[in-house]
């Protein structure tokens, strides 16, 4: 597989359609827990956009999605101001969400070539638990900064910090959205089992291409015996 | 958000409100004391109010981040040190109130070229013709994901399983591949995507 997947059409139309999904995830309130709480689903899309498209697809189409709602079409979560969400407190979780795409996307690659066969769920999962650090140690510490919060350790107890507000609350709900993506990531994987090798598909689709301009192209038998005779 | 007026902000051009906007997030962090930002803020507050920005959209898109800023600065209140809180709170209030006036003032499309110049490096990877094509796929996506999320649910339902997510996200994320794919091929069929022939057999 080359370093960058080729820009066909088929790498094209699943980066933007993958972008639009994450664009998708972010409206409210698509589910809920138990309890009544809406929960986004941004970071199962990101994590999921990683482990079915692969590294340089996933980043792209993060990248896409982070770059349209720079645009001003209301993509990010809350409806808030795109570039008050990117310069804001919260900024440094939509940095990392490329990142996280990334690096998710490179190992779920690695898992698909060493195992030679179905991507399994217990795989998929743990590359995508890579995406949690990458995710907080880049928007803790800007929320942090930001805020002029401590990272970690409070002054005095019972103080806030960073993690007390922006990692903490959010590290179950997260973990589960990972599993989440991992099953449905092995669901795709199984339905469609040549997307993270990105140009399979298209080489599959030249390869018959090939084989029937062959076909077109050999003399066939019946005109090699009208020849004959 | 954006609103088409003619103020001095709406003229500039994009790129220097975007540099602007990165320059000025990086000065307010390095102001000190309630009374530069204080400034800091007021000067926000002015470019946002000189954008001419509707008071609905203004709240939309500001009450998270100053529900933030808030936040931020009665941490340090309730330490006993108002004027740091208040200059906390302040930088937040500055940045969202700058951040608002650049989406008041800049249309998606010029966003979009700036955007575009910064790629033209890139053009042997990425050419800008491609680029264009991907923004307006997601832009049509948006709409396809949500009838396939909404069909994908009432099915579960009529299975009873409208408590599963499972039930629900599974064939949601199948049939958007589906989609995908099926977009992939027109683009193809189209010649869309011979941005480099030659290089291609």
């Amino acid at each position: 597989m080359p370093f960058v997947p080729r820009l066909t059409g088929q790498n094209m139309a699943l980066v933007a359609v993958f972008a639009g999904l994450i664009a998708l995830s972010t409206t409210p309130p698509e589910f809920s827990l138990a309890s009544g709480v809406p929960i986004s689903l941004q970071t199962l899309a990101v994590v999921l956009t990683g482990l079915v498209l692969g590294a340089w697809r996933g980043f792209a189409a993060v990248l896409l999605y982070v770059a349209v709602g720079l645009a001003g079409a209301p993509v990010y979560s809350d409806g808030a101001s795109s570039w008050g969400a990117f310069v804001g407190p919260t900024g440094g979780y939509l940095w990392s969400f490329p990142i996280a795409a990334f690096v998710v996307g490179w190992i779920a690659e690695r898992i698909r070539t060493s195992a030679n066969g179905i991507v399994g769920f217990s795989a998929l999962m743990g590359a995508g638990l890579i995406s949690l650090p990458i995710v907080y140690a880049v928007g803790v510490p800007w929320l942090a900064f930001s805020l002029d919060l401590p990272v970690f350790t409070a002054g005095s107890p019972g103080e806030p910090t960073a993690i007390a507000w922006g990692l903490i609350p959010f590290v179950v709900g997260d973990f589960l959205k990972v599993v989440a993506a991992a099953a449905v990531a092995s669901a795709i994987h199984r339905s469609f089992p040549h997307l993270l090798s990105a140009t399979s598909v298209h080489f599959a689709a030249s390869a018959l291409a090939d084989e029937a301009r062959d076909v077109a192209s050999a003399p066939s038998e019946e005109a090699a015996a009208a020849a004959n005779s | 958000m954006y609103r088409d007026r003619r103020t001095p902000l709406h003229r500039a051009p994009a790129w220097s409100k975007m540099l602007g906007l990165a320059v000025g997030a990086v000065v307010v962090f390095q102001l000190n004391g309630p009374v530069p930002m204080a400034i800091a803020a007021t000067t926000a507050l002015a470019l946002l109010v000189s954008t001419l920005p509707t008071p609905r959209a203004t709240l939309r898109g500001g009450t998270t981040l100053a529900v933030f800023a808030a936040f931020g600065g009665a941490y340090h209140w309730i330490l006993g040190d108002a004027s740091r809180g208040t200059e906390i709170a302040l930088r937040a209030v500055t940045i969202v109130l700058a951040a608002l006036a650049v989406n008041t003032s800049t249309s998606a499309d010029d966003t979009l070229n700036v955007f575009l110049r910064l790629a033209r490096p890139f053009r042997r990877w990425l050419p800008t013709a491609a680029i264009g094509l991907m923004f307006s796929l997601v832009v049509r996506s948006i709409p396809e994901g949500a009838r396939i999320l909404s069909q994908s649910r009432s099915a579960a339902r009529a299975r009873g399983f409208s408590r599963s997510p499972r039930a629900i996200l599974v064939p949601t994320a199948l049939r958007t591949v589906g989609f995908a794919l099926s977009v992939g091929d027109a683009i193809t069929a189209r010649g869309l995507a011979d941005f480099n022939v030659e290089d291609r057999r």
